[in-house]
């Protein structure tokens, strides 16, 4: 054994990770210090997120109070061992605005509601008047990435994420191939992850 | 080796841990055999996170922890173990003799119920206190069914009543929230002009299958029959920390109603900036003791409240939503077939995130 090599392969990263994961396991046995930490360290990063999907702050808030006080009951639904804690977190916020978003109005997938959410998704990055945190230098990294995507592709990748369209309505609209949306989100998704990992790394 | 790419919902829903249990050991396996469905996994998992990251990084309102910390307090004040299984209350002498005073009346009062030879597992607002001893270790045949009951998608189809509804059609009913009166007494400290409505515990008999289905004329509704007699009082309107948005339901034009399929048995959320309503709103049986019909009129609600959801709640307290209404300007009566309101389900009509309806078994 190494332990000395296995410590120094630890990254600020990892230490974040293991600290979420903790928290959430505590909050799974009624810790209510453990829930104030984890929104304390989270709170920001979920808002924002929930914010890009849902475009307005207002409903934002809901979906992150919702998020928060299902987390109480739910965090004993984290498996460390398939997830990070924060993917963990942000797919189960997500999906919770996700059902806001269906529960507002059922989208067709008409090239006009395609483009009138990309306009949406596009005037979402302005942020202006909102009480915007200081820049992060992964969130703008991550941002970066997503811009030097090709059009099609980051619009294929939002409206999929941020959206909940399905890959199926995406190549209805566009008149692509089913395969071809596919293969876009994933490419996408590749070169955002690589983003993250350079970062990391 | 996988071709083609895993479905992002069904690794959405592994990854959160809401898969069903065949369902997640299916996948697992799957992982264990194919190398490139745990990359796939891998890669969407990371992927999402730095999507999620490239969001414009924004301060939440503060106003947005205090509603959390009020709403996770009051489960707290208000679980049927909380207390008991956090040691916080050891600090305190004076919590721990009353924490065992409680406990003493809580013996009493099963050992009284007992004694009246209630049959166990009989639902019984005047036997709480024994149902919720029961439900601290639910049997595995209880969890079953439970399971069972989420495996079920329920089919979904509303139409609206298009004649005005006459006012003696709608019974003015709300509902009883069927809990302790001690824990009732603590909301009302915290809230006084709110009550709370969740996890009602009690015990399963089988599946049910619950559909919404067809308009009922106001004659039926406002038959004799239609009136159980074991409705709950008339009430104020009372509001939940609950309300949920899952699965809802999107109505065509041609009144067809969709049922998003995906996550069940999801407990409601909160909605803390709800208004109160004062519902004359309906919820009753029918004739034939088995369908529970509900009638509800937009115009005696707040404007603006958003879709309707109706919620069964079952013995694990959990909340599976039974359908979603879009409110338009008519009255709405929806059936909620073969509800089996014989058994233990209890029903609750939310809208805007109060709840305007409610119907409790006795």
């Amino acid at each position: 054994m190494r332990p000395r090599a296995e410590a120094s392969a630890v990254t600020p990263d990892d230490v974040e990770a293991r600290e979420d994961a903790r928290l959430l396991h505590a909050i799974a046995g009624g810790d209510e210090h453990a829930l104030a930490t984890l929104y304390h360290r989270r709170g920001g990063l979920v808002f924002s997120f929930l914010t890009r999907m849902l475009g307005q702050e207002a409903e934002a808030q809901e979906a992150l109070q919702d998020t928060f006080i299902r987390l109480w009951r739910r965090a004993k639904d984290f498996d460390a061992s398939r997830s990070s804690a924060t993917a963990w977190l942000l797919l189960f916020a997500r999906g919770l605005a996700l059902d806001r978003l269906r529960a507002r109005s059922r989208h067709v997938a008409k090239l006009s509601a395609y483009e009138t959410e990309v306009a949406a998704l596009e005037a979402g990055w302005s942020g202006a008047g909102r009480s915007q945190a200081p820049a992060d230098e992964l969130a703008g990294s991550c941002r970066a990435a997503l811009n030097q995507l090709p059009a099609e592709q980051r619009h294929a990748l939002e409206l999929a994420f941020f959206r909940g369209w399905t890959h199926e309505e995406i190549a209805t609209t566009q008149g692509e191939a089913l395969g071809t949306v596919k293969a876009r989100i994933r490419r996408g998704l590749l070169a955002l992850r690589k983003t993250m990992k350079d970062y990391c790394d | 080796m996988t071709e083609n790419p895993i479905p992002i919902e069904e690794a959405e829903d592994y990854l959160l841990g809401r898969l069903k249990r065949a369902a997640r050991s299916r996948f697992e396996a799957r992982l264990g055999q194919d190398a490139a469905l745990r990359r796939q996994l891998r890669e969407l998992e990371e992927g999402a996170l730095a999507l999620a990251m490239s969001a414009p990084q924004l301060r939440p309102p503060r106003e947005a922890w205090t509603n959390i910390q009020a709403a996770v307090t009051r489960k707290q004040q208000c679980g049927v173990l909380g207390p008991f299984l956090s040691l916080h209350w050891l600090a305190n002498g004076w919590q721990v003799a009353g924490g065992l005073a409680v406990a003493v009346c809580l013996h009493l009062a099963a050992v009284h119920l007992s004694g009246a030879g209630q049959k166990p597992g009989q639902p019984d607002r005047a036997g709480q206190a024994t149902e919720k001893i029961a439900m601290v270790a639910p049997s595995e045949k209880t969890r079953q069914a439970a399971m069972e009951k989420q495996d079920t998608a329920p089919s979904v189809a509303v139409a609206r009543e298009r004649t005005t509804r006459s006012p003696a059609s709608s019974m003015a009913v709300a509902f009883a929230p069927a809990r302790n009166e001690a824990c009732r007494e603590k909301e009302a400290a915290f809230a006084p002009e709110q009550e709370i409505i969740s996890n009602h515990r009690r015990p399963i008999h089988g599946q049910r299958a619950v559909s919404l289905a067809k308009t009922l004329p106001a004659s039926q509704t406002n038959s004799p029959e239609a009136q159980a007699p074991n409705l709950a009082a008339a009430q104020p309107s009372v509001q939940v920390d609950y309300v949920e948005f899952t699965n809802p339901v999107a109505m065509d034009s041609t009144g067809t109603v969709t049922l998003y399929s995906g996550i069940g048995g999801e407990e409601p959320t909160m909605a803390p900036a709800a208004p109160p309503i004062a519902s004359n709103e309906s919820i009753s049986l029918d004739a034939a003791g088995n369908d529970l019909i509900v009638t509800i009129d937009p115009a005696t609600l707040p404007a603006n409240l958003g879709p309707i959801t109706i919620w069964m709640v079952d013995a694990e307290g959990d909340q599976t939503l039974v359908g979603t209404v879009n409110l338009g300007v008519n009255p709405v009566v929806v059936d909620i077939q073969n509800a089996d309101l014989g058994g233990d389900y209890e029903y609750m009509v939310i809208a805007g995130g109060t709840t305007v309806l409610g119907y409790f078994p006795q």
